[in-house]
């Protein structure tokens, strides 16, 4: 494109949510489906002349580009067909419309690729108003030679991931199911969005394939162009655009470090978490994907603490039938046997099943209908998921738990359901798991509150620290004004770990953290001491954390959450933590800080 | 002082589909022939008959009535030439 000799632009950070950890740098691929929108951005006075010069070239290249149509349509179709692109050629040339464009720019300091939108959009709007429906038309003619100058501008914007045939990182407002499925993971090195959470599709296929990615950057495909150098810190959640050399090979040096560690770190693989005072805390996988289960294995982990479903509900054109789903689950348990696979029964709002049901979208989907609530109101759909992981159960070493519960009286909904389904496969002669391990997952702080009432009704309790901080603290961490309030540390997140503990060891049940918390080197002691038994993190953090463990001892853990709950600051306890991290592994402290 | 002149007339669309694109490019490039100033449209809301993108919002549909008025030293030329568009339908029909 034209624009690289005439703005040098400086470097843009910008924060989202990490959703997959890692390091990349590359080109921009922008990823868009067709008419959305037009980056916006502001642009300083002195850049006024080099975005009026980007407007000339754009039109002398529109010019051309309609020239040589007209002459193929002429050559093809003949000259009447062809005089339509005159009209289109005086676009071009319509000095009072490129005036108001330059016009436009100077007072409202903005790209021209917007103003253009803008100026346009009035013409557009006024054709609205016109009563006749042939000339109404005429709106085709001013969005056609428009859409064609903005896109001189922009560059070029792929709308299908199959497009994308060299090494680039892939940003688009969001991808959906169908964007990733043509994508070759061989040669996109990263993600971002705009849009999107820990859940969404993009962050699943992204921490399957193992590359980094960053969701939540609300307008980053507006603050760049294709062919742009990025750089993706999926690990902080951070994008840099157009980085300069210095903070590139800050990164470089970060990246062979982290690779060296990496590799002694494999080295732990068969090795046990055990701290130097002979306390085993074991540590599983989290996956969302089947084809996840091969990492479970690579990365030294025991088994898979938390197995999410929700791929089986977004992948499909249609929802998956209890065959579909007790194949899944079975295939899964065989090849981490004879370890343990936690599946969690569906964790989605009605809005996000691909096919079937769709509920209306909420103002607050996080205080919605999603998880449990939305599989107990529709039974039918939850027994058959039920009834999968039963049969699949039968032989296998198969758990279940129940995601988003907040009260008793859900859990126990959910049991009779279950004994349900155990009733009907028993009169239909299918074989099902007798004794299957039933847990639920503490994320919401009323359930924290009564684990001691919900704890003799199950068999486990896992911790989903994500979500326990987000409303407890009342703080969600992909809004960027509140994101320092998202406090691991926070004393109410500790104390009512720590009651979740009590409450569990009383009725002897065990009770692990699948949240993010369990894969920080820094808060995992912190766990530990809190009398947290065993951990389920990503499959590639899982040697790191061992090594933590491996360096600790079991006792000093324990001094650390009795001085953590006895203090005051959440700012306080991450610097107790730090300071146990710099004693025994600094040089993991080091790499991550 | 120059022989600075206002000439104003009104036109009725006669074309089929009135003024699409073509019939205004046919506009903008008679238009452009000239140095002086000419509108065109519904009275009190004209726009430039050198501007493609302004003569695309006019309410310019078959039988509308278009006000024209050309100001300037050549402005009689002008709407000669103007008017020579309306009279053959644009060369249309």
């Amino acid at each position: 494109m034209v624009d690289e000799k005439l703005e040098p632009l400086g470097e843009i950070v910008l924060q989202g949510l990490g959703v997959s950890p890692g390091v990349a740098v590359g080109e921009v691929v922008l990823f868009a489906h067709e008419g959305s929108s037009v980056p916006e951005r502001t642009i300083a006075e002195e850049d006024i002349p080099s975005e009026i010069s980007r407007f000339d070239e754009a039109l002398v290249q529109t010019r051309r580009q309609i020239s040589e149509i007209q002459r193929k349509v002429d050559s093809a179709l003949g000259k009447e067909h062809a005089g339509i692109f005159d009209a289109h050629l005086l676009v071009v040339d319509d000095r009072y419309f490129i005036d108001e464009v330059i016009r436009e720019v100077r007072e409202k300091k903005k790209n021209v690729e917007s103003i253009i939108h803008q100026v346009a959009g009035r013409y557009i709007a006024m054709l609205s108003n016109v009563e006749d429906d042939y000339l109404r038309e005429r709106a085709v003619d001013v969005r056609d030679v428009t859409r064609r100058i903005i896109k001189n501008l922009v560059g070029e914007v792929i709308d299908r991931m199959d497009q994308i045939d060299r090494p680039c990182i892939a940003v688009a407002q969001d991808f959906s199911p169908s964007d990733t499925a043509g994508m070759n993971p061989a040669i996109v090195h990263a993600f971002a969005t705009d849009q999107g959470s820990s859940t969404s599709h993009a962050a699943i296929m992204a921490r399957a394939l193992e590359v980094p990615a960053v969701v939540g950057l609300h307008d980053i495909t507006a603050q760049l162009s294709p062919g742009e150098t990025i750089l993706i810190d999926g690990t902080k959640g951070r994008v840099v655009i157009r980085p300069t050399s210095e903070r590139l090979l800050t990164y470089a040096q970060k990246a062979e470090e982290y690779k060296t560690i990496l590799c002694e770190l494999g080295t732990l693989k068969d090795k046990r978490p055990k701290t130097k005072d002979g306390h085993c805390v074991p540590i599983a996988a989290n996956i969302e994907l089947p084809c996840e289960v091969d990492r479970v294995q690579k990365y030294g982990a025991k088994g898979v603490g938390l197995f999410r479903t929700e791929f089986l509900f977004l992948n499909e054109d249609q929802l998956p039938d209890e065959e579909e789903q007790t194949r899944v689950y079975a295939e899964v348990a065989d090849q981490c046997a004879p370890a343990r696979v936690v599946i969690r029964t569906l964790d989605l709002g009605g809005d996000k099943l691909a096919a079937g049901i769709r509920t209306a979208p909420e103002l607050n989907p996080f205080l919605g209908w999603r998880a449990i609530r939305y599989c107990l109101a529709h039974p039918d759909f939850f027994k058959m998921q039920l009834r999968a992981v039963l049969r699949a159960g039968a032989g296998r070493n198969i758990s279940m738990m129940y995601p988003m519960i907040s009260c008793l009286s859900e859990v126990l909904k959910a049991n009779a359901l279950l004994e349900e389904c155990r009733n009907e496969l028993r009169e239909e002669g299918i074989a099902y798991a007798e004794t299957l391990s039933v847990g639920v997952m503490i994320e919401i702080p009323s359930a924290a509150l009564t684990a001691d009432l919900i704890a003799p009704h199950v068999d486990f309790f896992s911790i989903g620290t994500n979500d326990l901080i987000q409303y407890t603290l009342a703080v969600d961490r992909g809004n960027e004004n509140v994101a320092h309030l998202y406090l691991p540390t926070h004393a109410a997140v500790l104390k009512l770990i720590h009651q979740v503990v009590h409450a569990g060891h009383s009725c002897k049940i065990p009770v692990s953290v699948c949240g993010e918390m369990a894969a920080s080197p820094e808060l995992v002691p912190l766990l530990i001491g809190l009398g947290v038994d065993d951990l389920s993190i990503t499959p590639p953090s899982v040697p790191m954390i061992k090594d933590v463990i491996r360096n600790l001892k079991y006792s000093e853990c324990k001094s650390l959450a009795k001085e953590a709950l006895r203090s005051g600051t959440a700012e306080s306890i991450l610097e107790e933590c730090r300071a146990l991290l710099a004693k025994r592994s600094p040089e993991i402290l080091e790499l991550i800080s | 002082m120059t022989t600075e002149q206002t000439i104003v007339r009104e036109f009725k669309v006669e074309n089929k589909y009135g003024i699409h694109a073509r019939p205004a490019a046919l506009l903008v490039k008679v238009a452009g022939k000239f140095t002086c100033e000419i509108l065109i449209g519904k009275k009190g809301a004209e726009v430039s008959a050198k501007s493609i993108m302004g003569l695309l919002t006019i309410e310019g549909h078959q039988g509308a009535l278009l006000y024209v008025q050309t100001v300037g030293e050549d402005a009689e030329e002008a709407m000669a030439g103007i008017a020579d568009l309306f009279e053959n339908k644009f060369f249309e029909d």
